[in-house]
């Protein structure tokens, strides 16, 4: 019965998205709003960008989040090489930098200038097309092999998570590294000298389209066509689809995996760079926003083809690339449009790849590729806390926190006091979905938002008091939570990872930036009682102490954040002491064996993402009133990201591990202090936080927290006192990454 | 083992990879050459790739009279206590403010005298994230040096800067783009920031137009500010005038193919005017796209629309010369920099922001349209107050000469009515003060004044 109602909606969906198809084609107007050169640009680049993440796939088994920001950093390098004729460098480690920072700092007089590390390459005053071109491409081969040899193929054994976030990494590391050496401004490519971008040329069907329009969606069909060849036709390609179905059988029959992967990197990067180059400059401009943020719909391309199809997978592309200008005709000309206020409904155009997601999983369900890979490394360790740490270790890091909030710190350290508090609890719940249960959620920042703006509505137009909103917020982004956690229940890892991403642009665009949510002109404004109020310069008598200097910030606006923090710290350590998170970790595990051990999967999933999305509710709540406001850029999907990548380099299966991750966030303690202390710009938050997040799922996955708990570890074994066997030390030591995947192998 | 020495080795590249950036900033900083301060005033400097040439023909001592004049300064450089201004400022999209302020602060300390004989001290502090709105608000706010504070452009944190700064620290607001910079009650904006602007540009297109025009598509862009102009400022306007409206959002990370996808789908192949409020990558974008599109509406825009990426694209693309494209007509604040004249202070800061203007970091030519010059004359206003109050820089002193400053405001139209603008029937713009604006057009190779300060009929957006 199931079965057969789930038939007649594969069909009824069908059949809707033909006839849409056929009327926006049929239609004249539509047409020439759906059939244009701009869409053929958009969809090819989008095109680009997806034929490199299937082929990575293909041949090594990584969705590439990052190829985005490959295609970015490659038409960078061809833009400068052409306008300057320079190869740019990104920042590198300069060991003198170090010797001159402690001359200076033992004697402020010292002169003591050792060479820096060059920015640039130069290769003369600019360069011509074909020069640059080349030395580009060659750019793309070597950062393929390098993208192989330095973090992917240390990877190949590791669980999907360990792949996802290194390639999130390198999509915060390169945009930023663009950020620190041309600022965030457009950089303006020279036109190809061969066609014509201002003259338009007629076509069928009453298409207009300009010659470099047209040449780039040429040479999207013909790449699209040679992969298809090279996949099918050369034994390379008959290798790489036998160990993309099945690795161990690849090895059997005499593949190497690791060539193939390294040779469909290089193939991967090399395309991504040619398409991206010759898109951007049919673009005219590249920025390190725009290219990145395709990433969604090129994700969405690759779904549609299966993570397989390079026909399907382009032919998608296309089509979102085109509905751009569909989507925004209709917003502008049609009544019938959806509305909100005067205005039409804004962002459907980013809700689109959302939908098609959904259905794709819908129709093609559990029937979602799989590597049968070597061998699977497990998640990270997720230890029990011990009793000592629950008693006397959490008090005395909240006690500490506070003395330092209220007595120590000075204005700009308790501002980032604050902003970490905010930054573990989001972390918190990152440690909930994706450190016990094991689901990669991206959608953080936006079940945040949810409550955030909710707190905004219920402050100032329902005057509900404090703290009852952050109550009913948290609740309602915990309701959003287990819809979204209904595609968890068919999809897991990477395919979820798409999914919540697709729902955190979704949400951005046609929520947090619907005017009747923020509020339009007038913004929106939070309540905030006296106490916490932050822009308030007092003083407090505690126990006969005085707290605070009589500055801003407010010191109780961060003891407000801490008493928050203390609570869901409490409340997710003993989750992972108890029955439900032990059924947890099981599920993380092994989905099956847990099924088969009694534990209700689903239901589990379920919680999971409720108990997530609730502590995510109350940081987004608990930042409402801390700010005083709510805007939508606090809960783009880029700050998902950002949040999601320094939980996991804190350590992503623990409570400590959060902890660590709040640390490192932008605002927060270490960043202030880098900043503060030592003039690191702030650029280099993400720098750094993308480069960390590489070598730590290279070669900590357990992040930092994981690295205190094995050296404190080792301190142990080492101060051992006499008689003390090491077996008695070693038996609360927790197995290590290297331990399992030993463990784990074939 | 090896384990550890990969650890080691990730360990020590971060670490240089910190001091590599300290290094990085150091150097950065420090690269800056100063120029030497000259009196010269006749000034013959090309903006962009070279082709447009903005000359100030006045003497030198007539320029320096005026800025006297309007400081109420004493000529000669400053000396002793620096007067300390905190200035919040998104360095990465809008590096011209600074320019401006810089080259004022340097004009004022060197030849005016200073700010009752004492120099001025820029402290800058950088916005990009609203994090970095509560941090700026909080030094300023908690610093007791610092007499006034002034901003640039921010597009994120605004409403965390303004809260922290709202009855501690005078507050100027500078370039303001979001609706916190109008809205605010901390503060004072001496332009009609862009309410008046988009107010005004959609009276110009209702009324000033022959033949009047029968439909307008305006693209703005796809955030809360650019929605609420098209809805609240633009529509009103043309609904009172009975002219058909289309209006399309388009993100800040829009492509050049999104942009003209947005154009054909809002109707401006049919539309006599299109009006994009939108930031200089995308106006390139638009400029691009009508030629694709072979489309010729009558384009009315702001001041955002030019600059040296402009004058460049035209030149390196289309092979054009000239600015701005021809035909465009171009919203401001009732001045023209294309049109330098004495009496609004246009003259002077063209000449002494080329004097002592520096290139942002990253850029090789002076960007000194645009922000830099609203930016540069709140500091000259500021001066203004500290020389009226004879160096009293308290906070009393100091906001109550901002809130009641009458004008006139230089390089800007009319005269000031701060905190009580009532703009389309909407009294929320309290931090707005001017309430006119002007219109100049660029056609075949010149600028010419529509409805404006040089001509006299700048538009008065509070009648519109």
């Amino acid at each position: 019965m199931r079965g057969s109602i789930t038939k007649y909606l594969q069909w009824f969906i069908g059949v809707s998205a033909l006839v849409m198809v056929s009327w926006a084609l049929i239609d004249t107007n539509t047409r020439n709003q759906f059939l244009t050169g701009p869409g053929l640009a958009s969809g090819a680049l989008i095109a680009a960008i997806s034929l490199g993440v299937v082929v990575t796939y293909r041949g090594s088994g990584v969705v590439n989040f990052a190829n985005s920001a490959i295609a970015m950093y490659i038409a960078y390098v061809y833009a400068v090489l052409r306008k300057d004729g320079d190869l740019f460098l990104p920042p590198l480690p300069n060991p003198f930098a170090l010797i001159e920072g402690i001359v200076h700092k033992l004697d402020a007089t010292s002169t003591l200038d050792l060479p820096d590390i060059p920015t640039r390459i130069s290769f003369g005053p600019d360069m011509q097309f074909w020069p640059a071109l080349l030395i580009a491409l060659v750019f793309a081969v070597l950062l393929g092999l390098a993208l192989h040899f330095l973090i992917f193929r240390p990877l190949r054994a590791a669980p999907p998570l360990a792949k996802v976030v290194a390639s999130i990494g390198l999509f915060l590391y390169l945009p930023a590294v663009i950020v620190r050496r041309f600022s965030i401004q457009p950089f303006a490519l020279e036109p190809i000298p061969f066609f014509s971008n201002t003259k338009p040329m007629k076509l069928p069907l009453g298409v207009s389209m300009t010659s470099d329009e047209l040449a780039i969606a040429i040479l999207v069909i013909v790449l699209t066509v040679a992969l298809y060849a090279l996949f099918q036709l050369t034994r390379f390609g008959l290798a790489t689809r036998a160990a993309s179905e099945n690795e161990k059988g690849a090895v059997v029959l005499g593949f190497s995996p690791e060539f193939l992967a390294g040779a469909n990197w290089v193939i991967s990067t090399l395309i991504t760079g040619l398409l991206g180059i010759f898109a951007a400059t049919v673009l005219r401009t590249v920025d390190p926003a725009v290219i990145p943020a395709l990433i969604i719909p090129a994700l969405t391309a690759a779904l549609v083809g299966g993570f397989t199809s390079f026909g399907w997978t382009t032919f998608a592309a296309m089509m979102l690339g085109m509905q751009f200008g569909l989507v925004k005709y209709l917003e502008a000309q049609h009544h019938w449009y959806p509305k909100s206020g005067s205005g039409p409904f804004p962002g459907m155009e980013r809700m689109l790849p959302l939908i098609i997601i959904v259905l794709v999983l819908f129709l093609r369900g559990k029937s979602l590729p799989t590597r049968g890979a070597i061998s699977a490394g497990r998640l990270p360790f997720s230890p029990t806390p011990p009793r000592w740490a629950i008693r006397y270790g959490g008090p005395a890091l909240a006690l500490t926190a506070a003395v330092f909030g209220l007595f120590i710190f000075g204005p700009v350290f308790r501002l980032a006091l604050a902003n970490s508090l905010i930054g573990i609890i989001i972390c918190l719940s990152v440690v909930v979905i994706t450190g016990y249960i094991g689901q990669i959620s991206l959608a953080q920042m936006a079940f945040a938002g949810i409550s955030a703006f909710l707190v905004s509505k219920l402050t100032t137009e329902h005057h509900v008091p404090f703290p009852i909103p952050i109550l009913i917020g948290a609740l309602v982004a915990m309701l959003v939570g287990v819809l979204v956690a209904l595609p968890a229940l068919r999809v897991r890892g990477v395919n979820l990872a798409i999914v919540t991403l697709a729902f955190a642009v979704a949400i951005d665009k046609t929520i947090f930036g619907n005017n009747s949510v923020n509020g339009g002109f007038v913004g929106a404004a939070v309540k905030v009682p006296k106490l916490i109020s932050q822009p308030r310069d007092v003083q407090y008598k505690i126990l006969g102490l005085i707290a605070g200097d009589g500055k801003q910030p407010n010191p109780m606006t961060a003891m407000f954040c801490l008493i928050v923090v203390v609570i869901l710290c409490y409340a997710v350590a003993n989750l992972r002491r108890s029955a439900t998170g032990r059924r947890m970790l099981a599920t993380r595990s092994n989905e099956r064996a847990a099924a088969a051990s009694g534990v209700n999967v689903s239901g589990m999933k379920i919680l999971a993402f409720a108990v997530s999305a609730f502590i995510a509710g109350v940081g987004g709540a608990v930042s409402a009133y801390r700010f005083g406001s709510v805007t939508p850029d606090k809960f783009s999907y880029v700050q998902s990201l950002t949040f999601f990548a320094f939980a996991y380099l804190g350590g992503i299966a623990s409570v400590y591990g959060s902890i660590s991750g709040g640390f490192l966030v932008a605002g927060g303690l270490v960043f202030t202090f880098l900043s503060e202390k030592l003039g690191v710009p702030s650029e280099f938050t993400l720098i750094l936080g993308g480069l960390g997040l590489i070598i730590a799922s290279v070669q900590n996955p357990e992040g930092i927290s994981g690295a205190i708990r094995h050296a404190g570890f080792a301190m142990r074994l080492r101060l051992r006192p006499p008689g003390v066997a090491t077996a008695e030390i070693e038996h609360q030591q927790p197995p290590t990454a290297d331990a399992e995947k030993v463990g784990t192998g074939s | 083992m090896r384990k550890r020495s990969y650890t080691l080795a990730a360990s020590v590249m971060v670490l240089g990879l910190i001091a590599g950036a300290c290094s990085e900033t150091k150097k950065a900083t420090t690269s800056g050459t100063t120029k030497t301060a000259d009196t010269t005033s006749v000034v013959s400097t090309p903006i962009g790739s070279g082709e447009v040439t903005t000359t100030v023909s006045s003497a030198g001592d007539e320029l320096n009279k005026w800025a006297l004049d309007y400081t109420g300064g004493t000529a000669g450089a400053a000396s002793g206590d620096s007067i300390k201004v905190g200035y919040a400022n998104d360095e990465d999209f809008f590096p011209e403010n600074t320019i401006g302020i810089e080259a004022a602060r340097d004009y004022i300390n060197k030849e005016l005298g200073g700010a009752a004989g004492h120099p001025i001290e820029i402290v800058p502090c950088k916005v990009s994230v609203a994090e970095d709105g509560a941090k700026c608000g909080t030094q300023f706010a908690n610093d007791a040096t610092i007499s006034v504070v002034i901003t640039g452009t921010i597009l994120n944190g605004n409403k965390e800067l303004y809260d922290s700064l709202n009855g501690k620290k005078p507050v100027i607001v500078g370039n303001g783009v979001t609706s916190d910079d109008f809205t605010t009650p901390a503060g004072q904006a001496f332009t009609a920031g862009s309410p008046g602007v988009i107010t005004g540009m959609g009276g110009y297109v209702a009324s000033g137009l022959s033949p009047k025009p029968k439909s307008v598509a305006i693209l703005a862009q796809n955030n809360a500010a650019g929605k609420a102009a098209a809805d609240f400022l633009f529509k009103p306007v043309m609904d009172k005038a009975g002219i058909a409206f289309t209006f399309v959002g388009i993100d800040n990370t829009a492509s050049a193919s999104d942009v003209q996808a947005a154009l054909k789908a809002v109707g401006a192949d049919k539309a006599d005017v299109l009006v994009p409020i939108i930031t200089i990558q995308q106006c390139i974008n638009v400029f691009d796209a009508m030629k694709a599109l072979a489309i010729t509406p009558i384009v009315v825009t702001t001041g955002l629309c030019f600059g040296t990426p402009m004058t460049d694209h035209l030149k390196t693309i289309t092979g054009e010369t000239g600015p701005v494209p021809n035909g465009w007509y171009f919203g401001g604040y009732g001045y023209s920099y294309f049109q330098p004249d004495l009496d609004s202070g246009m003259k002077t800061y063209i000449a002494k922001v080329q004097q002592y203007g520096k290139p942002a970091p990253n850029a090789t030519t002076l960007e000194y349209t645009g922000f830099a010059g609203p930016e540069f004359s709140n500091l000259m206003t500021f001066d203004k107050f500290v020389n009226a109050s004879k160096g009293t820089v308290d906070f009393a002193t100091l906001d109550a000469a901002i809130r009641g400053f009458k004008g006139p405001m230089m390089l800007q139209a009319g005269p000031l009515n701060c905190g009580k603008q009532v703009i389309l029937g909407l009294p929320i713009f309290v931090s707005v003060c001017a309430s006119q604006m002007g219109i100049q057009q660029f056609k075949d190779g010149a600028w010419a004044s529509i409805a404006d300060g040089l001509n006299g009929k700048a538009i008065d957006v509070t009648k519109v």
